[in-house]
């Protein structure tokens, strides 16, 4: 019952993920939106999929050694232009609650890797 | 049966034709109001959506005075339109609701969207010739409303989530294009059923639509950087490339001129295209760097740039000579 609460919380997004599928998906086979797919992007250098088409900053970026960790992402979440200069991530709301997005993300991403 | 196809691509040079531009003046909003949509009010009033702080911001253009009137708690408005009652008409997303603001005595009604319809990060709306509002909403909806009976619809749009930018045409059919769905579409006014136009390439993300004169379809394609028009008439399109390295066309309007008003985000401009001569007769950099202007609107002899990111609003005075 435990464990199929867990999968429940890690498989529901939570309501500040609505600031992001307009632009995001984290539907692995969903791409060619216009922002990068989300799924597995703890762990990851920035700009590197190769199936979506980064702006020359974030490209930058990710060859410049930046690599999503939650505390990178909480960064770029709170002030992109800030950590990417010229990266077409856009701000969020003061306030947002960029920790639920990105606590739902690793949950996620934890019980897909088990 | 799919219509043909025809499809033009042409890359818009930065030296190109002659250009000039005509006179703007900027507007002070309150800081973090974080202007996102604007749209003429009464004559002399620009109205803008103060997203972040759950306002109607309205702006006197001959004092330059900015006032601003609350929505509710948890608004957190996006789209803003003039009615043909002459009131504001705001898309919701915090409030989920269409929500009215009277231009007289600033007046608050809102019409919360069905029960069971979820929150769906209602986008923009558009009035059609009979007084009723549509509107998209992100999360994959879209809708209308009749303000004299108060009936509201939902519908779920095609593809799921990505409906954005809405607009009338001059015969008053309305028209919507998903964002994530990558489509242009048309409603049926009654069944409110959508035919979908899908693009000449697939994953343009088109972001907002507007009319020009003759009832063409302009779209501004974010993730591909083209500005495009579709002519119902024959299923044509065409396409246009905006300048710079990796362009990202966010919002478009065309003004009572035909000239098609797109704001492009990498190179943080707005671009005056003129329709007829099919080619940018002026340039409009933001007043500073960031300016993120996310939709335009204005009227004859004004056209409006909110500078979201720098909690300005800008006009361009087209009534005035360009030079």
């Amino acid at each position: 019952m435990m464990l199929l609460a867990l999968l429940l919380a890690a498989a529901a997004p939570p309501p500040a993920f609505n600031y992001c599928i307009s632009c995001h998906s984290v539907d692995p086979a969903e791409t060619g939106l216009p922002a990068p797919n989300l799924d597995g992007v703890i762990g990851r250098r920035a700009g590197s999929r190769a199936d979506f088409d980064y702006s020359p900053a974030m490209r930058a970026a990710g060859a410049g050694g930046l690599v999503w960790t939650r505390k990178t992402l909480k960064r770029f979440l709170a002030a992109p232009d800030a950590t990417v200069p010229g990266t077409a991530m856009q701000r969020l709301p003061p306030g947002a609650p960029v920790d639920a997005v990105i606590d739902w993300l690793g949950r996620r991403q934890a019980s897909h890797s088990e | 049966m799919h219509p043909i196809w025809l499809v033009m691509v042409a890359a818009l040079v930065a030296n190109g034709a002659a250009r000039a531009e005509h006179p703007v003046r900027l507007f002070d909003v309150p800081k973090g109001a974080h202007p996102h949509d604007v749209a003429p009010g009464p004559p002399g009033i620009i109205w803008y959506t103060a997203q972040w702080q759950g306002a109607l911001g309205i702006i006197d253009i001959r004092s330059g005075a900015v006032r601003q009137v609350k929505l509710g708690e948890k608004s957190s408005p996006h789209g803003v339109i003039q009615g043909p009652d002459g009131a504001a008409w705001i898309t919701d997303g915090g409030l989920n609701a269409i929500v009215r603001v009277d231009p007289k005595t600033d007046a608050v009604k809102a019409w919360p969207l069905p029960e069971g319809s979820g929150y769906t990060n209602l986008n923009t709306p558009a009035f059609d010739r009979k007084g009723r509002i549509w509107f998209t909403g992100q999360t994959g909806i879209y809708g209308r409303l009749d303000p004299a009976t108060g009936k509201m619809d939902v519908w779920p749009a095609p593809k799921g989530r990505g409906p954005y930018g809405i607009a009338a045409t001059p015969d008053g059919q309305i028209w919507y294009v998903s964002l994530a769905g990558s489509f242009l579409a048309k409603v049926d006014m009654e069944t409110g059923a959508t035919t979908v136009i899908e693009p000449p390439e697939a994953g343009v993300g088109p972001r907002r639509v507007w009319s020009d004169s003759k009832g063409r379809l302009w779209v501004s394609e974010w993730n591909s950087g083209h500005l495009s028009r579709y002519t119902p008439a024959t299923g044509h399109w065409q396409r246009w490339k905006m300048p710079g390295e990796k362009p990202r066309a966010y919002a478009v309007y065309v003004d009572d001129k035909d000239i098609a008003w797109v704001t492009e985000w990498a190179g943080n401009v707005t671009i005056a295209f003129d329709t007829k001569a099919e080619t940018i007769i002026g340039t409009y950099p933001g007043s500073a760097a960031k300016a993120e202007v996310r939709q335009i609107l204005g009227r004859p002899g004004e056209v409006y740039l909110p500078e979201s990111g720098l909690d300005k609003v800008m006009l361009v005075e087209t009534g005035k000579p360009a030079r």
